[in-house]
């Protein structure tokens, strides 16, 4: 479980990539505006969830515009929640959805802190909002079959069934 | 670019490989074919079917040659092609006796049908689960 939740909250972080602007009148920028929300963004990928923690939340700090602010809290909500603190997980889930409700990233993990809270009424509705958002996402179907092993879990079943079902024929039935 | 997509990809990956085993039960029902089972695997069940919580059935058929290893193998019947690799698969693994130095062999097809179902866990066993996985 704690691995799945790991690999499923890297998956869903909202990296800040390099950008190229050329135009008229504007100077062309190659790289990452916010060099600490891309590193920081790159530690958590890596697994460094604590030094990818530091770094976005220096990144936060120095963000400019709503945007910047959105991939920080974002990906602080994915961080906290990879540290195990998921209350500060929650706070930064929870101000990303406020400023944009069709996020379904932070749906994605928002769901992952509830689980873990053993929130379970509330995991299920955000990972049904985020499937309304992204019904393709193999994140959020992870997510939900984590949420279903927690609420109603299954144990495999196989039946190996070699009956015949063919009539014999004639070689092997005598009569 | 290209750093990020390999990372990706083994990210995604990796789930699947290291997905719980859970607990599996096989059960084998009759094995009155012309030949006797020496080792019988039972498939793995796919991650995505248990996951999205999807059952069904593959019937695959197959030859087996004097040594008792399956040869030809097809499927036959499926309900969903999640199931028909892993059910190759094992047929695949599966065994046979030899046959003797006497016996001849009968051109026949056996035909085995795999069921893969999900059983409900009780809550006591659920609970503990949980307990273990916040411990």
């Amino acid at each position: 479980m704690t691995k799945r939740i790991i690999l499923l909250a890297i998956l869903s972080l909202a990296v800040i990539h390099a950008y190229a602007e050329d135009g008229p009148g504007s100077k062309t920028v190659i790289g990452p505006r916010n060099i600490f929300l891309y590193d920081g963004a790159n530690a958590l990928m890596a697994g460094d969830s604590e030094e990818g923690v530091r770094l976005t939340m220096q990144g936060l700090k120095a963000a400019h515009g709503r945007r910047e602010k959105k991939i920080g809290h974002a990906n602080l909500c994915a961080g906290f929640l990879l540290i195990d603190q998921l209350r500060t997980a929650l706070e930064h889930c929870n101000w990303v959805l406020e400023h944009d409700p069709y996020h379904w990233r932070t749906y994605n993990n928002r769901a992952i802190v509830y689980l873990k809270l053993e929130r379970f009424e509330e995991a299920e509705a955000d990972i049904n909002r985020g499937q309304e958002l992204n019904p393709r996402s193999e994140n959020l179907k992870e997510v939900k079959g984590m949420y279903l092993d927690e609420v109603s879990p299954v144990r495999e079943y196989i039946i190996i069934d070699d009956r015949r079902i063919e009539p014999l024929s004639p070689v092997e039935d005598p009569d | 670019m290209r750093r990020w997509s390999l990372l990706l990809a083994f990210i995604v990956l990796t789930p699947v490989l290291g997905a719980d085993e859970g607990s599996l039960l096989a059960r084998i029902i009759d094995n009155s074919t012309h030949r006797l089972p020496l080792q019988t695997v039972a498939p793995k069940y796919p991650h995505k079917a248990r996951r999205d919580r999807i059952e069904g059935r593959v019937q695959v058929c197959f030859d087996i040659d004097r040594l008792g290893r399956t040869r030809r193998i097809a499927v036959r019947h499926s309900t969903n092609r999640t199931f028909e690799r892993p059910s190759i698969r094992a047929v695949k693994a599966s065994t046979f006796r030899p046959l003797g130095e006497d016996e001849v062999l009968q051109a026949i097809k056996s035909c085995r049908t795999f069921v893969f179902s999900l059983e409900p866990v009780e809550e006591q066993a659920a609970s503990s689960r949980r307990q273990q996985t916040n411990a």
